[in-house]
């Protein structure tokens, strides 16, 4: 299990991570109207 | 933190972690947690409040490093890098006013730099006088302590919050007549201030481990935790944060999974219920009490989604760092009764509460000449608890009356488990009524926590009153 999981987030597994959230980063960015979060007025 | 904010923190953290791995952590955190200070802070109509509030934040926790640091460990040169970083990275981001209009980092447009620059001169001549001259003493971390509660209280009681804004807006030479409570939202302050009270009192009770300016910033306003907790241990966090060992694998998927269920959480779950929970506008307009249930039912969903969905966030960024913080949350209302609730639900915040007032306050009742009996005790240490928790979220009658309810919830809930425990043991040997009760027992646990999410989902008693008594049909 542990060698498998080794073998999944190497560091080109990370890269790809990272380039999906910038692509969802860029996709979302005009539409992030969220209501607040209740404990951030606190 | 919007979408956004999540996002790139998630990025930044990822792109760290390959191109530098391990290297230079200490510095990343910090460096990363005050941009974040300023970044994430709300706009706010007063000029420039929005670069100043979380300058104090930052000014707060230096001081707070200062009072509780023995004069022999303040010296040393990575508290002096430390110190130097903050003042650049302050510099920077004021001067970012040259680059936009509107605030780059900042939610506006930045103060003039050079008058940025002379307060950091002010501050850091100050600091260092004390620095120099001044050793930890019980008088100065009480003095600290009684400071920090009096802003709290300014800050959380509607009226003198508002004259609070009156005074600031008169300052930056803006109409008076506006001025509101909702003026002075300093971002994250209730949490901060919570870590910052942890350390004084840890301190006075010699239990504070020591800790360099750049470890105590960091445990203070470390990002992911900084606007909505958890509210971490000092000696806990401490001991992650010195930790060497990059994250394996396994905290990349442990991490990333809670991140994922988080965003599910808050951005699906909560904003879909939000819809349609009970609100300050909503309560008037819903006729039947049915829908009226409904509504108070979703804001019960809704408050868990949201919150322990900022937690899942908060708890997946800090294991991409190699930070373990602590759970806040552990199905709270799936439990059996209100003390099991309350063990469950913000469990940091409880915990913070049970290790800094209610074993001292018990203690004192139960010590001294004159010992109160047991009963006594609980009633008091457990109302004024939920009284505090109330203040905590603000000072208004209706956050007061929230923890009255459950501190009195709480002292009838261990009454009656005292006097039933004996009784239902003879429910042993019938498994199947156990478990009846049991089911029973969450049941009205659930309601009773639903039912005093009304005096904290709407801004007046008058309205919270009305919409409990059309509950039950009145």
């Amino acid at each position: 299990m542990k060698r498998v999981l080794r073998a999944l987030f190497n560091r080109e597994t990370l890269w790809a991570l990272l380039l999906c959230l910038i692509v969802i980063a860029v996709l979302i960015f005009s539409t992030d109207s969220s209501p607040l979060w209740i404990y951030q007025g606190f | 933190m919007t979408l956004i904010n999540i996002l790139i923190f998630a990025t930044l953290i990822l792109a760290y972690r390959i191109i530098l791995r391990q290297r230079g952590r200490g510095w990343f955190l910090l460096g990363l947690s005050v941009l974040a200070v300023f970044w994430l802070q709300p706009p706010l109509p007063i000029r420039g409040l929005d670069f100043w509030l979380p300058l104090t934040t930052l000014g707060l926790s230096v001081l707070g490093w200062t009072i509780t640091t023995p004069p022999e460990n303040r010296a040393g040169r990575e508290n002096w890098i430390t110190a130097a970083l903050l003042v650049t990275l302050v510099l920077l981001i004021a001067a970012t006013r040259y680059l936009s209009l509107t605030g780059l980092v900042t939610p506006s447009r930045p103060p003039q730099l050079l008058l940025v620059a002379a307060i950091l001169l002010v501050l850091a001549l100050a600091g260092g006088l004390l620095a120099r001259l001044t050793r930890p003493a019980a008088a100065g971390l009480t003095a600290f302590l009684v400071i920090l509660i009096l802003v709290f209280l300014a800050l959380k009681i509607p009226q003198l919050a508002e004259q609070l804004s009156a005074g600031f807006r008169s300052w930056a030479g803006q109409d008076v007549a506006r001025a509101s409570a909702i003026d002075i939202r300093w971002l994250g302050f209730s949490y901060v201030v919570f870590r910052l009270m942890a350390t004084l009192r840890d301190r006075q009770t010699g239990r504070l481990p020591g800790m360099s300016l750049r470890d105590y910033l960091t445990y203070l306003i470390f990002f992911p935790a900084l606007t909505a907790g958890p509210i971490d241990r000092p000696e806990r966090f401490l001991k992650d944060l010195q930790g060497d060992r990059p994250p394996g694998a396994a905290e990349y998927l442990t991490g990333g999974r809670r991140l994922v269920v988080g965003l599910f959480k808050k951005f699906v779950v909560a904003d879909a219920l939000a819809l349609l929970a009970l609100s300050g506008a909503n309560a008037d307009q819903i006729q039947s009490p049915l829908w009226l249930w409904l509504a108070v039912i979703a804001y019960a969903g809704l408050i868990y989604f949201d919150f322990s969905g900022y937690t899942d966030i908060a708890i997946g960024l800090a294991r991409w760092l190699g930070i373990a913080l602590p759970e806040n949350f552990n199905h709270p209302y799936l439990k059996p009764n209100l003390t099991q609730f309350w063990n469950n639900w913000h469990m940091t915040l409880t915990q913070w509460f049970r290790a800094y007032f209610f074993n001292p306050l018990t203690r004192a009742l139960r010590g001294g000449k004159h010992p109160l009996g047991a009963v006594g005790v609980i009633f008091i240490t457990q109302v004024s608890t939920f009284l505090m928790i109330g203040l905590w979220h603000g000072g208004t009658l209706n956050f007061i009356l929230w923890g009255l309810w459950h501190g009195l919830g709480l002292f009838i809930q261990n009454r009656y488990s005292d006097w039933a425990k004996p009784r239902l043991a003879a429910l042993d040997a019938h498994p199947r009524v156990r478990r009846l009760t049991t089911v029973a027992g969450t049941v009205l646990t659930f309601f009773f926590v639903a039912l005093g999410w009304v005096w904290f989902a709407l801004p007046t008693t008058g309205q919270a009153l009305q919409v409990i008594t059309r509950l039950f049909g009145g």
